[in-house]
């Protein structure tokens, strides 16, 4: 405030500046961390480690491997978020030291599911998982019970009640719908995936949350990151939360930079978020995340990953996953979110014509019926481009590659007119399957 | 067709009818008014963001959200007003400030009225500072113990707390520094408080006692009534906000458009922008939006006959001569949610002197180094339930509100008398009625 009369005394300012007095071990941190998360991390450390004067730097995922490059370059000790991806890339480019860990208490994996780095150069410190968040008093008004599956919520009776975050959009969400097509497969996910949005409501990186509105009582389920919900019920929020036996996890970690300035007290960061003592911090009511260590889920444990006794374990390939996110957001993007009224319109008539084909028996109808919701389900990319290199690469680059960029519009405008092209078609199939069996 | 209506017949509701929430889990100070129109759902949420926001250093790939510092002391508001509500101070010297900040000047008037910026470390210490870019230095909290004793044998443990400073980056303070250590207060109900007409305070303080702040309208350029901050250093929440974004987090606005560098910090002064200004109006106006219109918790457990009890002592102690239950309010001039009628803060929004023990040394406009502008009460009862950790008093040494209550001195001090000699009947119902504001 009193900037500008400071400025004018620049001479008493000079006469009072001194030599810097020696500063404690310090400590720079970059994280995506929301404040709640990071502060209580924040004192802890302080707290076990009174020596290290810990500093935050704050960037979004995306915007950290260039900061890490650029300006952030030699002054950062530790990276520590949920980016699976920025992991990946600055390991590869060697900007990370290894790291000692204690494999007999910290696993680095959960059954089949790989957590951390073979290579010792990051290390997982928390999970998070998918599910269901629903409100069980809007569910009970229309006579529903909560929903455990993915597939309950494709069912009619949720229609308008169902909330689904736009991946391209919402951080977690190509993660989430990911697992859905990784567990249930390309054409059957995919499948999966357009019967809920055509209930749902589409949730874009706008102000508001996905617990905004199951809170305003506007929807009655979300798709959704455990926490969000999680740490919502622990708060007072009348919430119920479930992981579908098809979930999967999103998990973040540490490593400690190679020119970290100070980095024993980086290595002692990422020891302490490991440690049982910074493991415990995860479940504080603003948190709740799940721990990495076994031995921190006691027998009561509302939920342990490590116990996880599904009879078909969780299939995920993280490393797929990071591979094709933009592929995925783009094909949702044309399926669903250029065209959710199309779809909810299309869904709404082949679902009409299979009850009418049912209610008659004609198994005629019946056929065309069949025939029409196939025409809905069909994809302008087989199973096996969903892993091409090539493709994948053209939306992988199109943020950095003007070319990329020209070549992926020219496939989604292909892709836009396909759906078009097969919504409409589907549509009229049902509409006669509904004519055909009304005139009997 | 019929929804859309619906917020506009509750906007209609005149008072603080259509801001009380009956929320009462840790989110019981997030809830929007009800009267929230729709065409404001969206800024208001928008709002909430950015109090919550994690705001990043300069160049950023998120130009939005970017120009943190160079100095700076959290990285976002909710840093210090946790889930909207009170802040804490440090447990003791060995604990950082994390939901406090201390403001600095040396005797003298500033060129705006208000405090005299210390010349080298400004009106605020910033504690913290952008990579290459040297933080100002550390403060420090210690505490020494009394005990109060009250009638009935109980004793209570009072901590007084004792401010020194570490890691000093431009050297010392000199021996006339002013200071002035502060717990952020909680942020609701502040757009009633603001519709509290000015003749209304300064008409109450000729009849009851208490002081109007007269403070610096920077956006007008006039003098004007302080209604925000624990001096009523702040005119309007639109200041006080531009204000936190600016001394506390570094963020300039067309209100605050210089970095809060001093001259001696020649890398602050060479660091990055995050842009001219920093937030732009529509962030501030959000922001302001979101404050203005979040709601205040109902009361609860008010038939209870302790609770009752509690009321009318409350009100025979004397407390109720400053922390007045009600005020009227007059139509907000720019949201049509803030409607003619009377809100219940339990403040004045005057100063009072509340004695040595409480005094900081440090005037600010009008207010003496011993005044302090009366706590808002109001929703205090969930304080608790709400935040992890809160103090109570400007600078958070009350870790309970009987505490905070014996702290009072000065003006308060028959009040507090009254509260110390009562039967522990009538200190445990004065308690309960305020555990159910
Ligand atoms: C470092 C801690 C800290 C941070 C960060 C902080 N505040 Fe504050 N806030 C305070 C303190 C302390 C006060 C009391 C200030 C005073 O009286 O001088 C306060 C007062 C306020 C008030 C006035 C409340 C009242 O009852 O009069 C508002 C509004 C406010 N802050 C908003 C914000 C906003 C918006 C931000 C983010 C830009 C923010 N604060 C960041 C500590 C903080
Ligand atoms: C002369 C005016 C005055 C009287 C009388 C008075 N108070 Fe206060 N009260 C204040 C002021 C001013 C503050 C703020 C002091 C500070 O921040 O350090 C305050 C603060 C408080 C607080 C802390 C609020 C917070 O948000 O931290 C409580 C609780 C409180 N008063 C209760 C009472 C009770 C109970 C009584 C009667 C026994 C009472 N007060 C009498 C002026 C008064």
């Amino acid at each position: 405030m009193g900037g500008e009369l400071l400025r004018r005394m620049s001479g008493v300012a000079l006469l009072l500046m001194t030599a810097a007095a020696a500063a404690a071990d310090k400590l720079v941190v970059l994280t995506s961390y929301p404040e709640e998360v990071f502060a209580k991390f924040e004192s802890a450390f302080e707290r076990e480690h009174p020596d290290v004067d810990l500093d935050v730097v704050w960037r979004m995922p995306h915007d950290a491997a260039p900061f890490l490059r650029d300006a952030g370059r030699g002054a950062v000790d530790v990276y520590w978020a949920a980016s699976y991806r920025t992991f990946t890339t600055l390991a590869a480019e060697g900007r990370f030291q290894p790291l000692v860990v204690d494999r007999s208490q910290v696993p680095g994996r959960v059954g089949p599911f790989r957590l951390s780095d073979p290579e010792n150069r990051f290390e997982a410190v928390e999970m998070a998982g998918f599910g269901l968040l629903s409100a069980p008093r809007v569910l009970a008004v229309r006579g529903l019970a909560i929903p455990t599956e993915w597939s309950d919520v494709a069912d009619p009776r949720y229609d308008g009640l169902v909330v689904l975050p736009v991946p391209s959009r919402v951080g977690f969400a190509p993660n989430m719908i990911d697992t859905i097509l990784q567990a249930h497969g390309w054409h059957a996910g995919w499948s999966l995936v357009s019967r809920i949005a055509a209930n749902a409501k589409l949730m874009d990186a706008g102000s508001m949350f996905l617990t905004d509105e199951i809170a305003a009582g506007r929807a009655g389920v979300a798709l959704t990151i455990d926490f969000f919900a999680r740490s919502a019920i622990a708060n007072g929020a009348p919430f119920a939360f479930r992981y579908p036996s098809t979930g999967g996890y999103s998990f973040a970690h540490v490593a400690v930079l190679a020119d970290a300035p100070h980095a024993d007290a980086g290595r002692k960061f990422a020891a302490f978020l490991t440690s049982s003592a910074g493991q415990a911090l995860l479940g504080d009511r603003d948190i709740r995340k799940l721990s990495i260590r076994p031995d921190s889920y006691g027998a009561d444990a509302e939920f342990n990953p490590f116990a996880d006794t599904s009879a078909e374990p969780l299939r995920y390939e993280p490393d797929r996953g990071i591979r094709r996110y933009a592929l995925i957001n783009a094909l949702f993007d044309q399926l669903v979110t250029q065209r959710h009224a199309a779809l909810k319109a299309a869904w709404h008539a082949v679902r009409q014509a299979e009850q009418a084909a049912a209610s008659t028996g004609d198994a005629e109808a019946f056929a065309a019926a069949a025939a029409a919701r196939r025409t809905l389900e069909r994809l302008p990319v087989a199973a096996a481009d969903a892993d091409d290199a090539e493709l994948l690469a053209v939306f992988d680059m199109r943020r950095r590659d003007a070319t990329a960029e020209a070549r992926a519009k020219a496939i989604e405008t292909e892709w836009s007119d396909f759906f078009a092209r097969n919504l409409a078609e589907a549509t009229r199939q049902a509409e006669a399957v509904r004519v055909r069996v009304a005139g009997r | 067709m019929l929804l859309p209506l619906l917020p506009c017949l509750l906007g209609a509701a005149s008072g603080d009818d259509g801001f009380r929430t009956a929320v009462t889990s840790r989110e019981a100070f997030a809830q929007p008014a009800s009267s929230l129109s729709e065409t404001d759902r969206p800024v208001f949420f928008h709002g909430r963001n950015l109090f919550r926001q994690v705001w990043i250093v300069a160049p950023a790939d998120d130009d939005t959200v970017d120009g943190l510092g160079p100095v700076y002391n959290r990285l976002s508001c909710i840093a210090c007003h946790g889930k909207n509500g009170r802040g804490f101070a440090p447990a003791g010297p060995q604990e950082e400030l994390r939901a406090m900040l201390v403001r600095l000047s040396v005797p003298g008037v500033g060129a705006d009225g208000g405090p005299l910026p210390h010349p080298v470390y400004g009106d605020q210490l910033n504690e913290l500072a952008i990579p290459g870019v040297t933080a100002e230095g550390r403060a420090v909290v210690h505490y020494d113990d009394h005990i109060v004793e009250l009638a009935g044998g109980e004793r209570v443990v009072m901590r007084r707390p004792v401010l020194s400073f570490r890691g000093l980056q431009f050297g010392p303070l000199g021996g006339d520094i002013e200071t002035s250590a502060r717990i952020g207060p909680a942020v609701y109900g502040l757009g009633l408080l603001e519709a509290v007409p000015d003749d209304v305070l300064e008409a109450r303080a000729r009849s009851h006692g208490g002081r109007v702040n007269r403070v610096w309208d920077v956006a007008r350029g006039a003098s004007a009534v302080g209604r925000f901050g624990v001096k009523a250093n702040q005119p309007t929440l639109r200041q006080q906000i531009a204000a936190a974004f600016h001394g506390d987090l570094g963020i300039t606005s067309t209100l605050f458009p210089a970095e809060n560098c001093t001259a001696a910090q020649v890398a602050c002064r060479q660091a990055e922008s995050g842009g001219a200004p920093e937030l732009t109006d529509d962030q501030l106006d959000a922001v302001e939006l979101y404050l203005q219109l979040l709601a205040v918790p109902d009361r609860r457990d008010i038939a209870q006959p302790d609770v009752r009890r509690g009321e009318a002592l409350f009100a025979s102690f004397g407390c109720a001569n400053c922390h007045v239950p009600e005020l009227p309010i007059a139509d907000h001039p720019r949201r049509p949610e803030i409607r003619t009628g009377s809100i219940r803060p339990y403040t004045d929004l005057l100063l009072h002197d509340l004695g040595d023990d409480l005094a900081d040394g440090r005037p600010d406009f009008l207010a003496s180094g011993r005044e302090w502008r009366t706590a808002p009460l109001w929703g205090i009862g969930l304080a608790e339930q709400v935040g992890d950790r809160v103090g109570y008093l400007h600078d958070g040494r009350a870790r309970t509100v009987q505490e905070a209550i014996l702290w009072h001195g000065g003006e308060a001090e028959p009040a507090r008398e009254r509260y110390r000699r009562a039967d522990p009947h009538e200190r445990r119902a004065l308690l309960r009625f305020l555990e159910s504001l």
